[in-house]
């Protein structure tokens, strides 16, 4: 209780105001209320100090996505020149309690950028994605890292290696895996390609019927030069269009659709995306109707 | 069980918003506090797809929500997310300041309420836009004032979202030929798609940013800030891509779908291999066509279905002009069948127990409504209201210059 508390003495609470007719009134904890309203007294007069950073800390338990607060936070641990690892620790125990937060992430971009030290936040990432592997704002967070840090051959590859092998079908891995071989700038080696051919290759073999290899396939179909008759050997052995019963995947038969329309193959491109439409995967079946008409037209 | 066709109960989603509407939402709503606006447009826009707005309210209080709303307004343009970072007595613009979302949501709230806008500053807003895009094309949420030698900064995430609302006010408050507003600069559109076009995944779906994970919400973001802009159809976008990572979003439900986390891991831990197998089983159509008879939305590949993205993906169909491409009967009985409460309102997840909160029962609503679901107002996709409250702005006289 702030208003039981010496500390606080000579700060006059500034309660809110919701005006007669609010819309979307919530039932505000008298404990929120209370804190909200010392947070800006403060505020009001950009006060820095450890009792506001305290504050924040307070509110942000309460509401992690208290947009301004967050900020202020950054004001007070500037001004009071406050040891950053520290605030590390800080925000490591917040993100832990509010996963779906994404402040807390944006926050910790600008507090490491100010440290100018990366060390740990890889180990703090695992801690998380061991939580939820397929954290958006954590992912969102790792590009940066690697980014701003240079890390994209500081174990990166490695780490994804063995995320994939828990979970194939982690589509945020695979997407950081892009992320990782292509957005550099520089030319791919070939090595690097090849290498990414064979972990798609031993990927779909786990799961034929798992969207994320195949799509990566057509990622790198896109970006580098894959001899066309090596896709279509791939996507002929998970989907024989000769023998359907033998079919193990809609997406090897997707991808087979079009290169056979690619190589001008009318009719085989037809048979493909019947066999979607009828029995591999139906709940799709006015759209491969379409893409087979539109392939006749 | 009941074989009755799945409908939606009218009278309860009614009851449910008129309980949002006139009663306090519980404190689980805290850490939603900072977007009062912004679900004060859901609540007053789902009562307007009910068709109930005009009916359920009277003028009176219609007026008193407007003035409620316009007391969030800031002297230079743009309005607060919510009364809880207004001084009062002392004010200090530097941490009160205009937030992006919560000035799209009070001015569509306004339109919907039956105002003609001419208390909103909307020269101030459209001023205050180019301040908050930056270098690369994007958008920050809001601005920190600078202050004794701390500069000023954008504040908030690089994210299709703000490009979203950015293009949105624009369009809404520079009316059809910009009439009266031709002497504000704009912001730089171009390095907004330059933005968004580089955001396309390499699986064709939209992203955040450039090289994140393609995700429908954020692809919604960035098609309706496209057509807005009045450009996308000739924004170099994939289209055939894209289409079809929409179109994949759609996923037929299984029993896993409809479990607790804890009792699937449960099974799946467990060496009943009958009950594992059972967690896959989709329950088809009866007409022999193989088709599923429930599928809703996942928002990226390999997720689970959640109510939202029935919205988010239906709606970026019909944007592309495209929408009967999906399985539109069935993504209906997963929402009448599998998310819509007992209470009224949608729940987030297919999931037992659980209560439906604010923003899934508004994205429910709407994604049903650009089915043409009986008993619901038809919606613009783009601007995610009905279209009589779309064509209320666009009838006002400063807008139709
Ligand atoms: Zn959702």
């Amino acid at each position: 209780m702030y208003s039981q508390d010496p500390d606080w003495d000579d700060v006059v609470p500034l309660p809110q105001d919701d005006g007669d007719h609010p819309l979307a009134q919530i039932n505000y904890s008298e404990e929120y209320a209370e804190a909200m309203a010392y947070l800006r007294a403060l505020m009001a007069k950009d006060e820095l100090s450890e009792r506001a950073l305290k504050i924040t800390e307070h509110v942000i338990d309460l509401n992690p996505a208290h947009y301004t607060v967050w900020l202020y936070r950054v004001k007070c641990l500037a001004a009071l020149e406050a040891d950053l690892k520290k605030e590390l620790q800080f925000l490591n125990m917040k993100a832990l309690k509010h996963e779906k937060n994404y402040q807390i992430w944006h926050h910790r971009q600008l507090v490491v950028n100010r440290l100018g030290d990366p060390t740990g936040e890889q180990e703090f990432i695992k801690e998380m994605f061991e939580k939820d592997s397929k954290n958006y704002h954590v992912w969102s967070y790792r590009q940066w890292l690697v980014k701003r840090f240079d890390l994209w051959e500081k174990g990166e590859i490695e780490y994804l290696n063995t995320l994939l092998e828990d979970d194939v079908r982690n589509n945020s891995a695979w997407n950081h895996r892009f992320f990782i071989v292509f957005s550099r700038g520089t030319p791919v080696p070939e090595d690097v390609i090849e290498r990414e051919i064979n972990f798609v290759e031993e990927s779909v073999f786990l799961a034929p019927q798992n969207p994320s290899p195949w799509n990566y396939l057509r990622g790198l179909m896109n970006r580098c030069n894959i001899p066309s008759d090596r896709v279509k050997k791939l996507c002929q052995h998970y989907a024989p269009l000769d023998n359907p019963a033998r079919i193990k995947s809609s997406h090897a038969l997707d991808l087979l659709a079009e290169i056979m329309a690619m190589e001008e193959n009318g009719k085989e491109s037809a048979k493909a995306f019947d066999l979607l439409a009828t029995t591999f995967d139906p709940v799709r079946a006015p759209f491969w109707n379409y893409r087979k008409a539109s392939i006749a037209a | 069980m009941s074989t009755a066709p799945p409908s939606l109960n009218h009278p309860r989603h009614l009851k449910y918003w008129l309980r949002n509407l006139r009663t306090f939402l519980p404190s689980d709503y805290t850490p939603t506090d900072l977007n009062r606006l912004t679900l004060g447009f859901f609540i007053v826009s789902a009562l307007d797809l009910l068709g109930s707005l005009h009916t359920s309210t009277t003028p009176e209080e219609r007026n008193q929500w407007i003035d409620w709303i316009y007391s969030n307004q800031l002297p230079d343009g743009g309005f607060r997310g919510s009364p809880a970072t207004q001084f009062v007595t002392a004010p200090n613009s530097r941490w009160d300041p205009a937030n992006l979302p919560a000035t799209f949501f009070a001015i569509v709230a306004l339109v919907t309420l039956g105002d003609d806008l001419s208390r909103v500053n909307r020269k101030e807003i459209l001023e205050w836009l180019p301040i908050l895009q930056r270098d690369d094309g994007s958008f920050g949420e809001w601005v920190l004032e600078a202050h004794e030698g701390d500069e000023g900064q954008i504040c908030g995430g690089r994210d299709m979202r703000y490009i979203y609302f950015a293009a949105a006010l624009r369009w809404m408050l520079r009316g059809k030929e910009g009439s009266g507003m031709e002497d504000i600069a704009d912001w730089d559109t171009g390095k907004a798609v330059d933005f968004i076009i580089a955001s396309q995944s390499y699986d064709y779906g939209i992203a955040e940013m450039p090289y994140h994970e393609a995700h429908a919400g954020m692809t919604y973001c960035a098609l309706g800030a496209l057509s807005l802009l009045g450009v996308l159809k000739e924004t170099a976008i994939n289209r055939d891509g894209l289409l079809s990572w929409l179109l994949s979003r759609q996923v037929a439900f299984k029993n896993i779908h409809g479990m607790t986390e804890e009792d699937y891991t449960e099974i799946q831990n467990g060496d009943n291999e009958e009950e594992k197998q059972a967690l896959e089983e989709v329950e088809l159509m009866d007409d022999g066509s193989g088709r599923p008879k429930c599928a809703g939305f996942n928002g990226r590949c390999n997720k689970m279905p959640d109510t939202c993205y029935s919205f988010w993906v239906g709606a970026s169909l019909e944007m592309l002009k495209k929408f009967h491409l999906l399985n539109i009967q069935a993504n209906r009985r997963f929402l009448l069948e599998k998310t819509q409460h007992i209470i009224g309102g949608f729940k987030k997840l297919p999931q037992p127990g659980g209560y439906p909160d604010i923003l899934h029962s508004y994205l429910g609503l709407a994604a049903l409504s650009l089915a043409r679901e009986e008993g619901l107002c038809r919606l613009d996709a783009a601007l995610c209201v009905s279209i009589q409250t779309k064509e209320r702005l666009t009838s006002l006289k400063w807008w139709s210059g």
